[in-house]
């Protein structure tokens, strides 16, 4: 395991599954979930400045589902946190884990985006 | 061509994960980006089984599966229901919903093609066979 997995606490074995071994689907599905997070941070965003729990508990729920395909790590588990924050109505503090999750979500994007990353999984 | 499965799920890498499992495993798909759609897809297509997430956009899978459950034309037809909150409490309302099944997502492919293997074979034993007259 390369340092880059070790901080990001990747774990691509679910997907890899899932794909029955294929890398080239891998990458096709990773691509996918790496496409749809922004949009789904951007909804997340608006949800959090709007301070509505529902939304917030909906819109984090959805990108945990995301991110969830590529392992339980930390931008998963900051998900579920901010998930469960909307549900209690505490926007101000899921707002707040967002800056938290904005960054792992970074450390992905930095990850997926170099060449041959399913070399190291 | 195998048994037609409708699969209900917003996130596109997931749909795509199982969309492949699924034709690789020789069932026919049909896709489904939100709630409603999926139901109308169900209600037109006759799929033999519909697998739907939980949180959808629009109509979620509870409703789904008590809209096709309390409908006797669609009734015969498994519901399996994903999520990725792993619940006591979703899993009870799954039940009231009359699904036949509550997965986590992340649960091994090789499991829930099982379920659906499952599923299927006890529909189609339940099913009456139509009485032939001389």
């Amino acid at each position: 395991m390369i340092a880059a997995e070790q901080k990001l606490q990747l774990d691509l074995s679910w997907a890899l599954d899932a794909v029955e071994g294929d890398r080239d689907l891998l990458k096709e599905v990773v691509a996918d979930v790496m496409t749809e997070t922004p949009f789904q941070l951007k909804e997340l965003e608006a949800s959090c400045r709007a301070a509505d729990g529902a939304q917030i508990a909906r819109t984090a729920h959805t990108l945990k589902g995301s991110v969830g395909i590529l392992g339980r790590g930390r931008a998963w588990e900051l998900a579920g946190i901010i998930e469960q924050m909307g549900y209690s109505g505490q926007a101000e503090e899921a707002c707040q884990a967002l800056h938290r999750l904005i960054y792992e979500l970074e450390q992905l994007k930095g990850f997926f985006a170099k060449p041959h990353w399913e070399q190291y999984v | 061509m195998g048994n037609k499965i409708l699969v209900i799920e917003d996130n596109a890498a997931f749909r795509k994960i199982l969309n492949i499992r699924l034709k690789s495993a020789g069932y026919e798909t049909i896709m489904a980006e939100d709630g409603l759609s999926g139901l109308t897809m169900a209600r037109k297509e006759a799929p033999d089984l519909v697998i739907t997430d939980l949180m959808l956009p629009g109509i979620d899978g509870h409703k789904i599966s008590r809209m096709l459950k309390f409908d006797q034309r669609y009734q015969h037809i498994p519901v399996i229901m994903l999520t990725s909150r792993d619940l006591e409490e979703d899993a009870e309302i799954a039940k009231q919903c009359r699904a036949d099944a509550f997965i986590v997502k992340t649960t091994k492919a090789q499991i829930i093609l099982d379920v659906i293997e499952r599923l299927l074979a006890q529909a189609q034993a339940r099913a009456v066979p139509l009485e032939l007259t001389e």
